[in-house]
């Protein structure tokens, strides 16, 4: 016998096995089945496989028992507010919470090194102020930047990892504070240099340290956030030797390294370009590089 | 795709007679209290949620113990359900029957919860299988003749979706067009599956040597 159905046979035999069909239907269904084998011995396969995957036997657990955990759950997990809408005040609320989190210590080392270096400013001779300032100020900004955001440095970064804000936002708002909190002391340090030694320019003592400040701190940071606080420390620090070098050292002073430095640890418009350069560097490749390295298994490599 | 339907029309009367069923929902007394009841959850009523729990607890978990392959995966994906009803309640616009919604929300946790445990399979409907041919063949014939325990084993090791389309229409009873619905899929790869699912069953029998002559 042919296995292919005729054009008259119902397609609703598995709905029919089912028990689904309505009255009128399944009267229709049974008529057909009446005179044609080919649908009832398919009706018959159907029936086994509604047999073996029916509803299972066991009744369900009475609502007095699940709804009450569901609900349970519901209040001892609150949901987690969705991303796109954040409250007005958001970014101050971030700030605020942001800067319980930042150690004690990197405020009170930033000070401590701000002060030595405005003595130390104020104790040399005529000149010395400004490049004390500005061989100091953009390191304690390094220092600071580079190790805030990361499992080396950060107690709550574990806990960080899984929040609903990005670790990207975290990190910006670190680095916000913190730069805000050096730019301030290296302010105030040019401020009290300049009571002590009237003679130099305002304009010059920020433009000495401002320009180097930044564009170390980005680059330092770019570093910190994609190969580690190490390799960040490094790069920075040997960059700032060699700039230390080239101005501390007189026999250096008149070579092409020296002049590049002076031309690249400068308050310009290419500094200003390159810092800007280096930030969106940070926000782009931090998507890839912020995220916990080799400490915890993948969750989604199963 | 919907090559299996038109291979095999139905009479007009019948096709008509279906699908007015199914959509004015004239023989089932409930909807318009179902989604009554939905609006309350939305409103934080508890009460709401165990009565609508009371209406369809039974069916959607014959669906999840069916789909997830056992008791207790099943008991935990339909408390995640609840949980999930109970929060996006809300959310719920009408443009569904309120069984549909929850069958809907049901399946989305089941694959929250079962995804970590398999690879996710997507269904090849008539793609790569080919044509799904409503009259069983030969490996199929023999699924008549089987011990439903048997044939019970043989569909714990079918994939996910073969899985999930025979408990939408056998485990929870739903028509074909719910499960369309439910699955976002036009009606007659509903029926393609189904027929899929059933040939993967038979073969899955022969391939245990559970085999039986044409008849």
């Amino acid at each position: 016998m042919s296995a292919k159905p005729d054009r008259q046979c119902p397609e609703t035999l598995a709905e029919y096995a089912a028990g689904v069909l309505t009255e009128p239907e399944r009267t229709a269904v049974d008529a057909h089945l009446s005179g044609c084998a080919s649908c009832a011995a398919t009706l018959a396969v159907w029936g086994a496989v509604a047999g073996a995957t029916g509803p299972p036997v066991d009744a369900p657990p009475a609502p007095a028992s699940v709804v009450p955990a569901a609900l349970a759950r519901a209040a001892l997990a609150p949901q987690p507010r969705p991303v796109g809408k954040r409250p007005v005040g958001f970014v101050w609320q971030l700030l605020r919470v942001e800067l319980r989190l930042v150690r004690p210590s990197v405020w009170l080392a930033s000070l401590v090194v701000m002060v030595c270096a405005a003595a130390l400013a104020l104790s040399g001779g005529s000149g010395a102020g400004a490049t004390v300032l500005s061989l100091v100020a953009p390191l304690v900004a390094v220092a600071g930047v580079a190790g805030v955001y990361g499992p080396e440095r950060d107690p709550a970064f574990e806990a960080l990892a899984v929040t609903v804000t990005s670790p990207r936002l975290v990190l910006l708002a670190r680095v916000t504070l913190i730069f805000a909190y050096d730019l301030a002391l290296a302010m105030a340090a040019s401020a009290v240099v300049r009571v002590g030694a009237p003679h130099i320019g305002l304009v010059d003592l920020i433009s000495g340290w401002l320009g180097p400040m930044t564009l170390l701190s980005a680059l330092s940071l770019l570093l910190a956030t994609s190969a580690g606080l190490t390799t960040s420390m490094t790069v920075a620090g040997s960059l700032w030797v060699l700039r230390v070098l080239t101005i501390g050292v007189p026999a250096t002073a008149d070579g092409w390294l020296a002049a590049t430095m002076r031309e690249v640890w400068a308050t310009n418009l290419g500094t200003v370009t390159a810092t800007l350069v280096l930030l969106v560097a940070v926000v782009v490749l931090s998507r890839r590089h912020l995220r916990p390295r080799g400490r915890w298994p993948r969750l989604n490599a199963g | 795709m919907e090559t299996g339907a038109e291979a095999m029309p139905v009479p007009d009367r019948l096709r008509w007679r279906s699908r007015g069923a199914t959509s004015d929902a004239g023989d089932r007394p409930v909807p318009v209290a179902d989604a009554v009841l939905l609006g309350r959850v939305a409103d934080g009523d508890p009460a709401a949620l165990a009565a609508l729990y009371s209406r369809y607890g039974s069916r959607l978990l014959a669906f999840l113990e069916r789909y997830a392959g056992d008791r207790m995966t099943a008991e935990e994906i339909l408390q995640d359900t609840l949980l999930a009803v109970w929060r996006s309640a809300h959310l719920y616009a009408r443009r569904s029957g309120v069984s549909t919604w929850l069958f809907g929300v049901a399946r989305r946790q089941a694959h929250n919860r079962l995804r970590a445990r398999s690879p996710e399979l997507l269904p090849l409907d008539g793609v790569a299988a080919g044509w799904a041919d409503p009259a069983p063949g030969p490996a199929e014939w023999a699924l008549a003749n089987l011990r439903a325990e048997t044939i019970a084993e043989a569909f714990a090791a079918l994939a996910p979706h073969h899985r999930e389309v025979l408990a939408l229409a056998f485990a929870a009873r739903l028509r074909h067009q719910e499960i369309a619905e439910i699955l976002g899929v036009p009606v007659g790869t509903v029926k393609s599956r189904l027929h899929h699912a059933r040939a993967s069953l038979g073969r899955a029998l022969a391939d245990r040597g559970y085999a039986e002559e044409v008849p």
